[in-house]
């Protein structure tokens, strides 16, 4: 577990897996968590998702994922590296915020910075990378605030409600991290979470 | 089959699988891939086919085509590696197996020909790849191409103890010229004429 000031990031239980994955994935907030995407997912191909990732850890699969937990104790989503390159070190992450009111609250940094710290100080990576759409201007501000910076703009490549968008990727070399403790201060994290959970927290 | 100028892209053969596992082994796979240097068996290979039949199965779409010199003799493989249907987007990988055809244009007329093979049969809108910032060859034949340099991912692989970006460049259906147009600006016929006029002469 890996705790946060607004959240903790925890193993995935079976009840996230058919029950939250489902309501997320059915959401508006599949949108933001992917590349625009909107197609409904059935119960039953949940099941064959989870199944794959069964056989994919055994096959050697390198992601590490986690469920991301408000500290007022409701699962908000999840977070973690889809995939991990170990030749070169580098990790993909990917972010979902199935709770429409917990959006914009500053989990999604919180979290962020767990994963972040987490990759580089226990997986020893030396870069992440990450992918958003250019209408998530709530996902840019959040990666750019943590130090991601833009590297890509790959011009329309996702259809999302009748328009064209970008697709934006962004990386961070361990070099560039002050470190979440650092980040914790900047972005005040500390006072957010004094004024949400009381001085106590 | 697709019939360019210097190549044609026809089906695998037989002996392009035998000779993937040399391709796989020497210099070109470390160009192909953006700077990998591994090694792989016979049977790694074989596994790879059979992996890549069953996402096919599963509908993982994707084409892949033997590239033959127009001598016959077969130099390398290009293909869409992955075309995601909903956004009509193709990502492709080539590889010149053969190192004696490095430069020689044979992998610019290949790519002309996937590319117009990506838009005008299969109504994809966009075309991609990636490359390393190692591989000026490949820089230079995306720009002569149209391409545009849409992304570099900062030190994302290493080779022999530095590390190189990855480069990402993208080209838009309503940016290409058509293949006619870029055969007759890079001067493909004229190349040809040179290269298999030996040929012709004894035949």
């Amino acid at each position: 577990m890996l705790s946060g000031l607004l959240v903790d990031l925890v193993p995935f239980t079976r009840e996230w897996y058919q029950e939250k994955m489902y309501t997320y994935w059915n959401n508006e907030s599949r949108l933001w968590a992917t590349m625009g995407e909107c197609m409904p997912i059935s119960r039953a191909s949940i099941a064959r998702i989870i199944e794959e990732r069964a056989q994919g850890r055994e096959r050697g699969y390198s992601g590490v994922h986690f469920m991301m937990r408000a500290k007022d104790g409701t699962i908000i989503g999840s977070i973690g590296l889809n995939w991990i390159d170990y030749h070169s070190r580098c990790g993909f992450l990917g972010a979902w915020i199935g709770e429409e009111a917990y959006w914009g609250g500053g989990y999604g940094t919180d979290a962020l910075l767990l994963v972040v710290d987490y990759a580089f100080r226990w997986l020893d990576l030396r870069r992440l990378a990450l992918g958003t759409m250019a209408l998530n201007v709530r996902a840019q501000r959040n990666v750019e605030k943590c130090g991601f910076r833009l590297e890509g703009r790959e011009r329309q490549t996702t259809l999302v409600n009748g328009e064209w968008v970008d697709a934006l990727t962004y990386g961070l070399l361990r070099e560039e991290w002050p470190g979440r403790e650092a980040l914790v201060e900047e972005l005040g994290l500390r006072e957010k979470a004094a004024q949400r959970y009381g001085e106590g927290a | 089959m697709l019939y360019g100028v210097l190549v044609d892209l026809v089906p695998h053969s037989k002996e392009s699988r035998e000779l993937e596992h040399r391709w796989a082994n020497n210099e070109s796979s470390f160009w192909a891939s953006g700077g990998e240097w591994r090694f792989v068996t016979r049977a790694q290979i074989e596994a790879r086919y059979a992996r890549r039949a069953e996402e096919r199965e599963r509908g993982r779409l994707g084409v892949g085509f033997e590239i033959r010199t127009k001598a016959g003799k077969p130099i390398g493989s290009i293909g869409i590696n992955w075309l995601q249907p909903v956004h009509r987007l193709a990502m492709l990988g080539a590889k010149i197996g053969e190192p004696d055809y490095w430069g020689g244009g044979y992998g610019t007329d290949a790519l002309l020909l996937i590319v117009e093979y990506a838009f005008d049969w299969l109504d994809v809108r966009k075309v991609w790849l990636m490359t390393s910032s190692m591989n000026a060859r490949v820089m230079r034949q995306m720009e002569k191409v149209g391409f545009t340099l849409e992304g570099r991912q900062r030190q994302a692989t290493l080779a022999e103890g530095v590390w190189h970006d990855w480069l990402a460049y993208g080209l838009l259906r309503e940016e290409w010229p058509g293949r006619e147009t870029l055969v007759e600006r890079l001067g493909l016929r004229e190349r040809a004429q040179v290269l298999y006029a030996d040929a012709e002469s004894g035949r």
